[in-house]
């Protein structure tokens, strides 16, 4: 790899002394090797799977995962998440009302959602990471229809 | 008999290298769409196309990485101290005030950042960059235009010019107001900041994007990002994504703050500073 990529991508180089402004990057990526493809592997590994709320890591429990068996009573699809209501009971056999948010309605579209898939009463398996605050609301990750379809639910639309 | 065959390889190798040659001439790659042409063949002038990030919001793959910014100046630490981001270890849940929770544009080149596809088109004066979030578009202008001195208004995605430079597409933008932040991470702009990005397509499915933040008024030196991979969606299409303030508020009433630490109480430095100029 060529030094001047590999200098870019030095934290060190990102501050620079002075205030003149870099010279238009030629050359870089123009040998297509092995840390390209490397980096392009580990940001799609690092994206796969994350659903982007407008709040990140500081809400959801993301090493917890729960999963939940509901009654839907609500379905927004909607920007900027599409978000879902359901009623579950918990292990005392008491009915908890439970909130989900799911990604935008354009990316889940692109992962098979549409705007009829959810009706007041369908039976379906949620699952997702719950709020760390103990509130009863969890960021979905994927969920299991009536007919048994499952459907991922995050920002990628990979 | 042997020699006689080689020649005639050869003749028809050169009549077929020269055809090849002609039709590049001919038919120049940057009119074609990407997803018209055979797979894995790539001109690196034409950026044309539906593209989508590949790596998303992780603070080392932002366009600039806010884990490296250089020092502020003053007033950048000020509005660095007022933003309450929705990424990072200065997140809060629930107390987030990014402004695009109140429905502005992200901003330039925020929303390049954003976990939404947007298209490029190429056209004979312009570069036109159309953004399915908010369905927000900006004009790189390539007429060989100059900057603006003094640009006429301040506008969230600037004032931008284009050219090539070798297979490098350049553009310079002034003329931002500074009301978005650089990034999800609470990172501040000015109304003086200079933005250069760098286009480059690596291969036929894959555009990196660098940029250079040039803000004196916000940060002390020059901030150089890391390139930024994007991937070519030829089967995809631009949904409709409008930022609706029924729906916002709704989202906010009933998940983001109750999800927040404390259920949403109010926070007075973010509130206050959600509606903070300098």
């Amino acid at each position: 790899m060529g030094g001047k990529l590999a200098i870019q991508l030095g934290r060190e180089s990102q501050m620079n002394k002075t205030r003149s402004r870099p010279a238009a990057r030629k050359n870089w990526f123009t040998k297509r090797g092995l840390l390209p493809g490397f980096l392009f592997t580990l940001n799609v590994l690092m994206w796969g799977g994350t659903a982007f709320g407008h709040h990140g890591g500081a809400a959801w429990d993301s090493k917890t995962t729960i999963t939940l068996q509901g009654t839907v009573t609500e379905f927004r699809f909607i920007n900027p998440h599409a978000q879902i209501f359901f009623d579950s009971k918990d292990d005392n056999g008491n009915m908890i009302h439970w909130s989900c948010e799911a990604a935008d309605p354009s990316m889940l579209v692109r992962q098979g959602w549409n705007r009829q898939i959810l009706k007041p009463g369908d039976q379906v398996k949620f699952v997702g990471h719950p709020a760390k605050s103990g509130a009863k609301l969890i960021e979905l990750q994927k969920l299991t229809l009536p007919n048994g379809e499952e459907l991922t639910a995050s920002g990628s639309g990979q | 008999m042997k020699k006689a065959l080689l020649k005639l390889v050869i003749v028809l190798a050169a009549l077929v290298y020269c055809a090849g040659a002609l039709a590049q001439v001919a038919a120049p790659a940057t009119n074609q769409a990407p997803s018209s042409r055979p797979s894995g063949s790539f001109s690196p002038h034409d950026l044309n196309g539906l593209w989508m990030t590949a790596s998303g919001l992780t603070a080392g793959q932002q366009l600039v990485d806010p884990n490296a910014h250089p020092p502020f100046t003053p007033w950048g630490q000020m509005r660095f101290d007022m933003s309450f981001p929705s990424l990072g270890p200065r997140d809060v849940a629930g107390k987030e005030n990014d402004p695009i929770l109140r429905c502005d544009p992200d901003g330039v080149p925020k929303i390049l950042g954003s976990p939404h596809p947007f298209e490029i088109f190429m056209l004979p004066d312009r570069m036109l960059q159309i953004f399915e979030k908010h369905h927000d578009w900006r004009e790189i202008w390539t007429d060989g235009r100059g900057l603006p001195k003094d640009p006429p208004e301040l506008t969230w995605n600037g004032y931008s010019v284009g050219k090539w430079e070798g297979d490098t597409f350049v553009v310079d933008s002034v003329g931002f107001n500074d009301v978005p932040w650089l990034d999800y991470y609470g990172d501040p702009h000015s109304d003086e900041m200079r933005l250069t990005e760098y286009y480059k397509r690596v291969d036929a499915n894959t555009l990196s994007i660098s940029v250079t933040i040039d803000d004196p008024k916000a940060y002390k030196s020059v901030w150089v990002g890391k390139p930024h991979l994007f991937t070519l969606k030829p089967k995809w299409a631009l949904q409709e994504y409008y930022c609706i303030n029924e729906e916002l508020n709704s989202y906010d009433r009933d998940i983001r703050i109750p999800s927040g630490v404390d259920g949403g109480k109010p926070n007075t430095k973010a509130d206050t500073a959600k509606d903070g100029k300098n």
